[in-house]
């Protein structure tokens, strides 16, 4: 099992949509896939079309329920959510009552490595004790990230703070929600990025069909897998399944044989 | 996420996926979304012998290759599946891995064959809830297979499976319960594998080398002993298409074996038939013996090459690479031979006359003398009488111990096993068993005793064809000399083993056994 985790100190940086996108491809591929939706506004769970709401999340975080109990099944086939809910606004709290806080949530996920060959994390944003049991657990980190001196300045201190904490955790950053009409934007593309991690060819376009994803609720490579953003991300999910390997798909699921 | 373990229904013929969706509700309340082709083929050996350990061997290839998968009969896997990107066929070259070591060990020297071939096509539907989120996956499942029978594509019964949502589970039960209450639909069984071999006019197991005769009783000796022969020569014509083309060595193998029955139930059973028809057609089925001889011996030692390689020193192993491609040249020649032989009209016409005999009635020719006597009575003398010999030749065996004593003891044992097997429905069952096994413990030593001598023999000529002269072939000869004298050192073994073995089958409890079955019932008639 990998886990993915889709972050970005900032919001607003098309780090959700990212997230189903990338989730729905995976499992597009045959790759069992499942989606944690971290984030207390719960933007992916709406976009899957499931009710937000992880009855007893405190229950869960403590480890005294199963998280397999209230995992909800995604309109693909081999796509799982688990739904976000309101208190993980608390996770903070809850997560420093633990013992051992750092690795609670990689502990969390260790059961449901038979089940899922691929996590996709959807994280809060912010830097807080979530986020380094994110960096812990993840396999790799995700970073999408808007051409803009403001954004490359959080990821600057993301890449500090991983450095740090002396975390392995491979980073690659790709750029999101890119205009190529803004001059910034294409220098910020050509300029050579933080050798503390890569930087991934595929760019993510500015584009309606990514806001449309609230009114279909549905993945845009699902509902326009051919338009420039639909392409992107599928660019994008090759590009992070040869990055970061070992995510083999078991092809026999989708027989019925 | 996908539960493989969904309920699966048969629907009514002429089902499709949008038919089903309309049944379900609707478009409002069932969508149908992409179709999937592939095509599943189930392998065997001609002798079923992964049916009968309660496997499916089955290849599945779509558009992204192919995918080999063992299954139980409830159709589970037993292990991971594999790729495979060729048709199976030896077990040896399946890829590496579980299946490979499971499909090996059962198969032996027997080929993989295609069974039946289903091609599917399945389509992927989707159930909703008042705010259109999927609460349950239905995949229909449209399956039709190739009949050689017939030169038309025989339809399957239309399937739906339902697979649960997480979450959303008591959704995918409400279905269920209607499609098995409200509908009327069966359950469909977990394999395919049961409808389509009947699809196609197969039956699992309708092979099998081993006779399983059931005879009557009070049957007249005539008619049980063309039983017999029928299905003797039955087993001769199936194994024939695959012995000229050496699809294995099983083949010619069930072939002889049935030939030496044939020759044996002709020659044992005696004035049954007419004395004419029994010595016509034992010398005619003298010669299919003859002619598929020298293939059988050659296949024999292609078949124990591995050991000898084996029961020499690693140094050696390729010293018999000569007398591999040796073998392997001659086998050739002889098959080509063989497959012209069983190809000519000579055995056409050995086929045919002896089916029209068998299949006369009354029989041609004046009747035996024993013909009309009840079957049970004509079986026991004729065991009793072979029981006897075998026990007198042994017991002069065990104090003399000349070779040439122990072949023809080694022939009437033969010749009192098949008796055995042709009348074993006669006679209790787990009696019979029980003789039996004492009788082929016997039989292996024999058969050690004779046939590694034999070997031996024959490797000697083999190496007398390799010129002396040539340093690489010498190191062969010499690997033959290795192998002369282990074949020779287990010859001695199973000398020294026989003594015991006789002893066994000579026991006391043995002879009452046989005394009980066969001398009874003749010293009633």
């Amino acid at each position: 099992m990998k886990i993915l985790g889709v972050y970005n100190i900032k919001g607003g940086v098309g780090k959700t949509a990212s997230a189903v996108n990338i989730g729905h491809l995976a499992a597009k591929s045959g790759l069992r896939t499942l989606i944690w939706d971290l984030d207390p506004q719960a933007a992916a769970t709406f976009y899957l079309r499931v009710k937000p709401k992880v009855k007893g999340s405190n229950k869960l975080l403590q480890g005294k329920r199963d998280l397999t109990d209230v995992l909800k099944g995604s309109d693909y086939p081999n796509l799982d959510l688990l739904p976000a809910d309101f208190s993980y606004r608390n996770m903070d709290l809850k997560l420093g009552e633990s013992k051992n806080p750092a690795v609670r949530l990689l502990k969390l996920l260790r059961p449901l490595s038979e089940r899922y060959d691929v996590v996709v994390l959807d994280c809060p944003p912010s830097i807080s004790l979530v986020s380094e049991n994110i960096f812990r657990a993840a396999d790799a980190l995700l970073l999408p990230t808007i051409p803009t001196t403001l954004s490359l300045r959080t990821m600057n201190q993301l890449l500090d703070f991983i450095e740090g904490h002396k975390l392995q955790t491979p980073v690659y950053t790709f750029y999101s929600m890119v205009d190529r009409r803004k001059k910034l934007h294409l220098e910020v593309i050509a300029s050579r990025g933080d050798p503390r991690c890569t930087v991934l060819e595929t760019v993510i376009p500015y584009a309606s069909e990514v806001e449309r994803m609230g009114l279909e609720r549905r993945p845009v490579t699902d509902f326009a897998r051919s338009s420039p953003a639909g392409r992107a991300y599928e660019a994008l999910w090759n590009e992070i399944r040869q990055q970061v390997g070992g995510m083999k798909p078991q092809r026999i699921a989708q027989y019925p044989l | 996420m996908n539960d493989p373990t969904g309920d699966s229904f048969l629907l009514p013929q002429r089902t499709d996926p949008e038919r089903l969706a309309k049944l379900v509700g609707g478009p409002q309340r069932c969508v149908v979304d992409e179709s999937l082709s592939f095509d599943l083929t189930f392998f065997d050996s001609f002798d079923w012998r992964l049916h009968a350990a309660g496997l499916r061997l089955m290849r599945l290839v779509s558009s992204e290759g192919g995918l080999l998968r063992l299954k139980r009969e409830d159709a589970t896997e037993v292990v991971d599946p594999v790729e495979s990107d060729v048709e199976p066929a030896w077990p040896a070259q399946l890829p590496g891995g579980l299946i490979r070591e499971q499909v090996a060990a059962l198969l032996e020297m027997r080929v993989l064959l295609p069974v039946v071939s289903v091609h599917c096509r399945v389509t992927e539907l989707r159930v909703l809830n008042e705010d259109a989120k999927t609460v349950a996956r239905l995949q229909f499942l449209a399956m039709q297979c190739d009949s050689a029978a017939t030169q038309e594509p025989r339809m399957l019964w239309p399937r739906v499976r339902v697979l649960p949502v997480l979450g959303y589970e008591s959704e995918c039960q409400c279905l269920v319960d209607h499609f098995a209450g409200e509908m009327e639909w069966p359950y469909a069984p977990a394999c395919v594998f049961d409808e389509s071999v009947a699809a196609i006019g197969r039956e699992p197991g309708d092979y099998s080398s081993k006779l399983t005769l059931k005879l009557k009783h009070q049957q007249h000796a005539v008619g049980a002993l063309r039983k017999i022969l029928l299905t003797l020569l039955g087993t001769i014509e199936r194994n024939l298409a695959g012995t000229r083309a050496n699809l294995d060595s099983e083949f010619l193998h069930d072939l002889r074996v049935a030939t030496r029955r044939t020759r044996s139930a002709l020659s044992q059973v005696k004035q049954v038939l007419p004395d004419s028809i029994v010595e016509d057609y034992k010398q005619r089925f003298g010669w299919l013996g003859q002619v598929t001889g020298p293939t059988r011996d050659l296949d024999v030692f292609l078949l124990e090459l591995p050991r000898y390689r084996a029961s020499l020193p690693a140094a050696m192993a390729h010293d018999l690479d000569a007398l591999e491609a040796h073998l392997l040249g001659t086998h050739k020649t002889e098959q080509a031979r063989l497959k012209r032989k069983l190809g000519s009209a000579e055995m056409r016409t050995l086929l045919d006359d002896w089916r029209a005999v068998l299949e006369a009635d009354p029989p041609p020719g004046d009747p035996g003398l024993y013909a009309d006597l009840p079957i049970e009575l004509v079986a026991a003398r004729r065991i009793w009488r072979m029981y006897r010999k075998v026990i007198k030749a042994g017991r002069a065996v065990t104090t003399d111990g000349a070779p040439e004593a122990m072949h023809e003891l080694r022939k009437d044992c033969k010749k009192l096993r098949y008796l055995l097997e042709f009348f074993r429905s006669l006679f209790p069952d787990s009696h019979v068993k029980k003789i039996v096994r004492a009788l082929k413990n016997l039989l292996d030593i024999l058969g050690d005793f004779q046939d590694l001598e034999v070997q031996a023999d024959e490797l000697r000529g083999f190496a007398a064809a390799f010129a002396p002269d040539d340093p690489a072939r010498l190191r062969t000869v010499m690997a033959i000399g290795a192998l002369v004298a282990d074949l020779l050192r287990h010859q001695q073994a199973a000398h020294e083993r026989f003594a015991g073995a006789f002893a066994d089958f000579d026991s006391a409890g043995n002879r009452a056994e046989f005394k009980r079955l066969f001398k009874a019932e003749e010293s009633s008639s």
